[in-house]
C-alpha cells in the first residue's frame, strides 16, 4: 500500500503492459450528498441522531435518502408513496441538482489546498490525482487523513477509495461507504497498485452503469466483471460498439480517465484572450480549435454535452457581441467553432477581437446523447452533416427549423430560425383571437394585397360586414382572376396591444372551390393564408 | 370533372367507405417521386410516411404553414426547411434525400426529364421518399385533386370547422378516388361546440353536390372544383 506498487511508466507488471500508469487515483464520495445539501440549505429539517429520516425526491421517485431512512427500508428508486408507507417520519426534498453541483464547488475548493488535482465526478464524489499527495504526505492512508481532515472544517465525513483507475476507486469508494457507514469515519479502501483486475473480477456487472450492457451480459450467462473482462475485445466491438469497448476496459482496470485539472473548481466556461487582436475569421478558426476542442473534452469527461451555448465576443474598442446557439442533438467542438466565425462575420465589432467566450447555457447527461445504434434522440450525423453542408453553399439563412410561436396573427404562430441557433421561447398564450384548427398550409410572409368587393364593386369595410350592412360578392386572389365569394364568416376582430390597432379577420370560400383567410388592416385587405 | 369515375370498382362518395389515407400512404413507395397536387395532403403523406424519431424536410416553400403542418401529422421539430432553394432545387432535393427518409418539396417548375431520371437514380439509391407539391416528369404516384369540401362557413355566420380533399391517386394502373380529411384534429382535439357545427354541416352536406345556396340555405360548402 505505499508508493512502491506503483507501476512506473515503463513498466510491464500487472498484465496491463499495454496502459502505462502514471499515476494513482483517488476518489472521495460524500455519501447522501443530495440530503446533506438539503439540510444544509433547510429544504430538509436537520438530521442528526433525535432528526426525522430524509430523502430527496425526483419524478415522485427516491433520488437519495440518509442512513436513518435507509435503517427504515427507504431504497433509492422506491416511489415516494412506498418510502413513506416504510418511513412513516420521512421528511422530504425536492432535488435541486444545481444547487447541489454548486455547493460540491466548495468541496473541490477545500480538497484542492491539499491535493494538487482534484475533479468532481457528479453524485457528490470527486476524484484527485493520489500519487503527487501521497509523495507529499509519505502515504497513502496519510494523504487520506489530509483530506478528511480538511473536510471536517466543512462538517462533512467522506469515504474514499484508492486504486491505478478511476473506476476502480469509484467502486472502491463504494465499498469503502458500504463498509465504513454507521462507524462515522466513512471509511477507506485502498486497492493496491496492478490489483485493479483482482479487486474488480467478483463484482456484478450492473456496476457498469444502468444501461443495456449489463442486461444483454445476465441474458448471456455473465454476471460478473471477471467473467466480463475475459470476453474476446473483437466480439465485444462487434456486438456492443465504442461503449462496449469502454466498458470491457474498465473491467479489466483499465480506465483510462485522467484528471483533468484545468479549470476545475470554476465555472464551466471557456474563455480566451488574444494579445494582438484577431481580424479575419480565418484566423480566429485557427486560434479557438484547440481550446474549444479541449473545453468539450473537459466537459466529455464529466459526461456533459452542451446543446445551448451563448457566445460572446469582444472587440479592441470594447464592443461585444453576444449571441446564444442551439442545436439539435448537441454542439460539437467543430460546431462552436463554426458558431464563433459565423457570428463574427455577422457582428460589427469594428475592431479587433480580443476576446472570445464559450457559456455553456444548458449541459445535458451524456447519455441522452449517445449517437447511432446505441440510442438516443437527437439528430444522426448524416442529418447534421448534409444539413451543414446546404448551409455553407447556400448560407446559414437557408436551412431554417420552425417552432411554435405565441401570437394571433398566422405568421407569428410558426417561428423560423436558422438551422442550429436558438429558438425564441415562444410566449406563453392565451391567444385570443388566435385561428383554431383547420388552419391553412399557405401563409404568406407577409400577407398579399388582395380585393375584397360588394356586387356593386365596392370595397367591403369590416364594419359594415359586422352589422351585416353589406356582403362580399366579388373577391379577386394574389396575381389571379376575379372569383366570386360563395360563403364567408368574420369579421373576427384581433386586437394588436402592441400597435394599438384593431385587424379584421375573414374567411372565405371561392368559387374555385379555395378558402382563404384574410386581414383587414389600414384600410385595405390581405391574403394571410390559404388551404390549399 | 371525373369523380364517381366508374371504370373499377371505384366506390361512390357519398358512399361511407371511401378510400382513405392509408390506400394513398401505400402507394407512396419509397426509392421514388410522387406527385401531389393538395400540399395539405402533402404535409398529411409526409406525417403518415416519416418513421418515428426520423428527419425530414420542407423545401422551397417560404410560404408554408408551419402549424397547419404540425395540425396535419408532421413532426415539425425534427423537419428541416429550405425555403429559398433557388436553382440548386436539384441538389439541395437530392442532398437531403440522401440522409433523410422523407422529403417534401414544392414543385420546381420545369424539370427536364433527363434530370428527373438523375434524380429518380439517386433516391432509388438512397431509397427515400420524394413528394412533390405539385406536378412532376415521370412520377411513380400522381395524386390529383378533384375537388376540396369544406364546411362550416355560411353567409357570414359558422367558421371553417372542417374540410376534406377528394383526390384520384394512380400509380401506373387504375386511378382509385380517395377522400382525405383535413380536419386538423391530427394534433389537438376540436372543441365539442366546434364539432357540433361540423356535424351539423356533414349532414346537410350530403345532399346535392356543388349547389350552393346564397344567404341562410347555405348547405355546408360542398364545393367542386
Amino acid at each position: 500500500m505505499t508508493d512502491a506498487t506503483i507501476v512506473s511508466e515503463a513498466g510491464v507488471a500487472g498484465g496491463a503492459p499495454q496502459c502505462a500508469r502514471e499515476s494513482r487515483v483517488g476518489v472521495l464520495r460524500v455519501p447522501d450528498w443530495p440530503v446533506v445539501v438539503a439540510r444544509q440549505t433547510g429544504a430538509l429539517p436537520a438530521g442528526g441522531e433525535v432528526g426525522s429520516p430524509g430523502a430527496i425526491v425526483h419524478a415522485l421517485r427516491i433520488a437519495a435518502c440518509d442512513e436513518g431512512a435507509r435503517a427504515d427500508g427507504v431504497r433509492v428508486g422506491m416511489r415516494v408513496r412506498d418510502a413513506q408507507a416504510a418511513s412513516p417520519m420521512l421528511a422530504l426534498a425536492q432535488a435541486d441538482p444545481v444547487g447541489e453541483a454548486l455547493a460540491f464547488e466548495q468541496v473541490v475548493r477545500t480538497v484542492l489546498t491539499v491535493v494538487p488535482a482534484a475533479q468532481p465526478i457528479g453524485d457528490g464524489a470527486l476524484a484527485f490525482r493520489m500519487r503527487g499527495a501521497s509523495r507529499f504526505y509519505g502515504s497513502e492512508p496519510r494523504a487520506i487523513e489530509a483530506v478528511r481532515d480538511a473536510l471536517a472544517q466543512l462538517g462533512l465525513v467522506a469515504a474514499f477509495g484508492v486504486a491505478d483507475d478511476r473506476f476502480t476507486a469509484e467502486l472502491a469508494a463504494g465499498a469503502a461507504a458500504g463498509a465504513g457507514a454507521g462507524g462515522g469515519t466513512g471509511g477507506e479502501m485502498i486497492v493496491p497498485g496492478g490489483r485493479s483486475a483482482e479487486f474488480l473480477a467478483p463484482l456484478p456487472v450492473g456496476v457498469l452503469g444502468d444501461d443495456e450492457l449489463p442486461s444483454m451480459l445476465h441474458r448471456l450467462g455473465v454476471h460478473t466483471l471477471g467473467g466480463f473482462a475475459q470476453l474476446p475485445d473483437a466480439s465485444i466491438r462487434d456486438r456492443f460498439g465504442a461503449a462496449g469497448v469502454i466498458a470491457l476496459a474498465r473491467a479489466r482496470g483499465l480506465d483510462d480517465r485522467r484528471i483533468d485539472d484545468a479549470g476545475l473548481g470554476e465555472e464551466r466556461a471557456l474563455r480566451l484572450v488574444f494579445e494582438p487582436g484577431i481580424e479575419g475569421v480565418a484566423e480566429l478558426a485557427l486560434a479557438v480549435r484547440e481550446p474549444v476542442e479541449r473545453f468539450v473534452r473537459q466537459l466529455a469527461e464529466q459526461r456533459l454535452v452542451c446543446s445551448e451555448i451563448r457566445i460572446v465576443l469582444r472587440g479592441e474598442e470594447g464592443r461585444v457581441s453576444e449571441r446564444l446557439w442551439r442545436q439539435p442533438g448537441f454542439l460539437r467542438a467543430g460546431d462552436i467553432v463554426d458558431r464563433m466565425r459565423w457570428q463574427l462575420t455577422e457582428s460589427a465589432l469594428g475592431s479587433a477581437l480580443v476576446e472570445v467566450q464559450a457559456l455553456p447555457e444548458r449541459l445535458d447527461a451524456q447519455a441522452s446523447h449517445m449517437p447511432g445504434l446505441w440510442g438516443g434522440g437527437g439528430i444522426d450525423d448524416r442529418t447534421k452533416h448534409a444539413l451543414e453542408r446546404l448551409q455553407s453553399m447556400l448560407g446559414r439563412e437557408a436551412v431554417l427549423t420552425a417552432a411554435p410561436g405565441g401570437g394571433r396573427l398566422l405568421a407569428e404562430r410558426g417561428v423560423l430560425t436558422p438551422w442550429g441557433d436558438a429558438a425564441p421561447i415562444p410566449s406563453a398564450g392565451p391567444w385570443p383571437g388566435a385561428l383554431p384548427a383547420p388552419r391553412p398550409s399557405v401563409v404568406f410572409r407577409p400577407p398579399l394585397p388582395v380585393l375584397l368587393t360588394d356586387a356593386a364593386g365596392l370595397t367591403v369595410e369590416p364594419g359594415a360586414l359586422d352589422v351585416r350592412e353589406a356582403s362580399p360578392a366579388v373577391f379577386s386572389p394574389p396575381a389571379a382572376a376575379r372569383r366570386r365569394v360563395v360563403a364567408w364568416a368574420g369579421p373576427w376582430p384581433i386586437r394588436r396591444r402592441e400597435l394599438g390597432d384593431t385587424v379584421h379577420r375573414v374567411q372565405l370560400l371561392d368559387g374555385e372551390g379555395e378558402a382563404w383567410v384574410l386581414l383587414h388592416a389600414d384600410g385595405a385587405w390581405l391574403a394571410e393564408g390559404r388551404y390549399a | 370533372m371525373q369523380q364517381a369515375a366508374p371504370q373499377h370498382a371505384v366506390p361512390s362518395l357519398d358512399e361511407s367507405a371511401p378510400a382513405g389515407l392509408e390506400e394513398v400512404v401505400r402507394r407512396l413507395r419509397s426509392g421514388a417521386a410522387h406527385s401531389i397536387e393538395s400540399r395539405s395532403l402533402a404535409l398529411v403523406c409526409m406525417g403518415a410516411a416519416m418513421p418515428a424519431g426520423a428527419w425530414g424536410a420542407i423545401v422551397g416553400m417560404p410560404d408554408l404553414g408551419v402549424e397547419a403542418a404540425r395540425d396535419l401529422g408532421v413532426p415539425i421539430e425534427r423537419v428541416a426547411l429550405v425555403p429559398h432553394p433557388g436553382r440548386s432545387w436539384l441538389d439541395v432535393v437530392a442532398s437531403l434525400a440522401e440522409a433523410m427518409p422523407v422529403v417534401l418539396a414544392a414543385s420546381p417548375g420545369s424539370v427536364s426529364p433527363t434530370d428527373a431520371a438523375r434524380l429518380a437514380a439517386r433516391l432509388r439509391q438512397a431509397s427515400a421518399t420524394l413528394l412533390v407539391a405539385g406536378p412532376w416528369p415521370s412520377a411513380a404516384t400522381v395524386v390529383r385533386s378533384v375537388r376540396a369540401e369544406w364546411q362550416g362557413l355560411a353567409d357570414g355566420d359558422g367558421r371553417l370547422a372542417a374540410g376534406a380533399i377528394v383526390v384520384e391517386a394512380s400509380s401506373g394502373g387504375a386511378a382509385q378516388l380517395a377522400r382525405i380529411p383535413i380536419d386538423g384534429v391530427r394534433s389537438e382535439r376540436i372543441p365539442d361546440a366546434q364539432r357540433r357545427l361540423s356535424v351539423g354541416s356533414v349532414a346537410t352536406a350530403a345532399g346535392a353536390q356543388g349547389s350552393v345556396k346564397n344567404g341562410h340555405g347555405w348547405d355546408g360548402g360542398r364545393i367542386v372544383a
